[in-house]
């Protein structure tokens, strides 16, 4: 024999099943834990560079005396790949010396490894070269990882014998693109 | 204490301030029109507007310019000359470009870019920075033109060598069917191998890739010729590679050995292992006491110098059959080398001046028994 506790109990299960059918038709379907959504995930593409170090003071130079930063004083540039691109870098400049125009063996750069290690490849520049005045590639397939994305570019001047005294001003101008 | 701390601080904060920090940044990198997969629609004759995004990356305002160079650089203008970026700015910047309408079949590179602007003459040397977006366009050829990069894997012998070729339709025409033939050529020129691989149609401004591979236990250095053929046209490509094995080759020792001296010998050897190989050194007999290399790896494929230092204090001026021993993972190398040892110089004497010496001394004694002083 069947109990009313237990028709009872049958009629709760029942009407629960409606219930949750009649949700279900009206549009508000049962969560199952798992919450639908839509992830938005931006992949940049970006050619960013930063000059960790902008500048180079030699201080005072006599004619014939020369200096450069790789005994690291004073510190080289480093030019730090900052985008989600690898890239390759250009470089020119304008002259330093007004006895001696660009390119001239008086201003002279290279690059080489910086602290954390090769991230270049071997198309750059790592011996002595004169500077240039029009746009050349210096540094090839610079990496874009967070471990190993830097270069130094060590400067060296030499004063010629008959340029005149006073201050003497450069820009250096690099340029990144897309490798 | 507190005090000390406090001015290192502000010291270090100072010292970051004058070196600077200078990024700047441009997106997207490249655009590409025309005939490519990735490609925008080329239209010839139409004046394009385009944009990209300029960004300052660091907390200061950054006063920038912007420029256009290469092949259109003239028919690229910007709504403004120059702006100044807010710290962590990201403007995006409009450009429009006059795409020519005779422009020749094939890459036209044009640069869109921002660089900072800098005060000059301050007494140093002042670097700025600027990025560069590259905009390429590929014009159509006008028939058929197919744009091929062919490249091979090296590899362990017995382990598969991968050939992958990739064919891009630069030409205004579908092509019905693209071929491949690849032959292989050993260090002689010799075909060892030819593979084939089926043909495909490659629509135009469509790429498709096509690869293979081999496998030999023949260790070597290889040339693989690739033949394309399509619609009736054919193009080419070769590659080199290699098949290795942990093996070394001793290729030359340089230096000279004087007698009765401490002579530095130089060995070059060469790895024909694709991995960097760790712990080589080498010993040489046969020349005096055995002598020892310095220790040293050699990278995949690369080539090294081994150093030793030949003590000839005791050898006699002469030839000697050296024979060199490479030790590297287990293994060993050998090869008899010559090697001669020349006779020291006499102190402060190089050859050529004693010939001079005795040239005159001869000179002198033929002049005095001419005068009968002798």
């Amino acid at each position: 024999m069947v109990s009313d506790k237990t028709i009872g109990a049958l009629l709760c299960m029942l009407l629960l099943t409606v219930s949750i059918w009649t949700l279900a038709l009206l549009g508000n379907p049962i969560s199952t834990g798992k919450v639908p959504g839509t992830t938005v995930v931006n992949v940049v593409n970006q050619t960013s560079v930063m000059l960790t170090v902008s500048n180079i003071s030699f201080g005072s130079l006599r004619q014939g005396c020369s200096n450069d930063t790789i005994d690291m004083s004073p510190l080289p540039l480093v030019i730090e790949n900052t985008g989600s691109n690898k890239v390759n870098v250009t470089i020119n400049a304008t002259d330093l010396f007004s006895s001696a125009g660009n390119p001239t063996s008086y201003y002279r750069f290279l690059i080489a490894e910086a602290s954390e290690g090769l991230c270049y490849n071997g198309d750059t520049l790592t011996s002595w070269t004169d500077m240039p005045t029009d746009a050349a590639k210096i540094i090839a397939v610079l990496n874009n990882s967070d471990v190993c994305d830097s270069a130094y570019i060590h400067v060296n001047v030499t004063v010629p014998s008959d340029e005149p005294v006073g201050a003497k001003s450069s820009t250096i101008t690099f340029i990144a693109e897309q490798s | 204490m507190k005090k000390l701390m406090l001015l290192v601080a502000f010291l270090c904060v100072f010292s970051f301030m004058v070196t600077g920090a200078y990024a700047i940044g441009i997106s997207p990198g490249r655009i590409e029109v025309g005939s490519c997969p990735t490609c925008k629609a080329y239209t010839p004759g139409d004046t394009v507007a385009e944009s990209f995004k300029a960004i300052n990356n660091e907390g200061r305002d950054l006063y920038v310019e912007f420029y256009a160079s290469g092949d259109l650089a003239s028919y690229v203008k910007f709504d403004a000359a120059s702006t100044t970026l807010s710290p962590g700015e990201i403007r995006p910047m409009a450009f429009r470009i006059t795409i020519p309408e005779n422009l020749t079949p094939g890459k036209h590179d044009t640069r869109v870019g921002l660089v900072e602007s800098l005060p000059g003459g301050s007494g140093m040397l002042a670097a700025r920075a600027g990025v560069e977006m590259q905009y390429w366009i590929y014009v159509p050829y006008p028939e058929k033109y197919i744009d091929i990069s062919f490249s091979a894997s090296s590899a362990k012998k017995g382990e598969p060598v991968t050939f992958t070729l990739g064919a891009t339709n630069m030409g205004v025409k579908d092509l019905s069917s693209v071929s491949i033939s690849i032959g292989i050529y050993d260090y002689d020129n010799n075909l060892v191998k030819t593979i084939e691989l089926a043909g495909k149609p490659i629509a135009s401004g469509k790429s498709d890739t096509f690869t293979a591979s081999w496998t030999t236990v023949n260790i070597g250095v290889y040339t693989a010729k690739a033949t394309i053929t399509y619609d009736g046209e054919t193009r080419e490509a070769s590659v080199g590679f290699k098949v290795g094995d942990l093996l070394l080759q001793i290729n030359d020792a340089y230096g000279s050995i004087v007698a009765e001296k401490i002579n530095k010998v130089v060995l070059e050897v060469e790895s024909m292992w694709p991995e960097k190989i760790d712990g080589v050194y080498a010993e040489l007999s046969g020349i005096g006491p055995v002598v020892k290399t310095d220790t040293i790896s050699i990278d995949g494929w690369g080539k090294a110098n081994l150093t030793a230092y030949v003590d000839a204090s005791d050898l006699k001026p002469g030839d000697y059959d050296v024979k060199v021993t490479v030790y590297y993972s287990g293994k060993t190398v050998e090869r008899v080398m010559k090697m001669s040892v020349v006779m020291a110089p006499i102190a402060g004497f190089d050859l050529t001046t004693i010939i001079i010496i005795i040239v005159i001394a001869l000179a002198v004694l033929l002049i005095l028994k001419k005068r009968n002083i002798i």
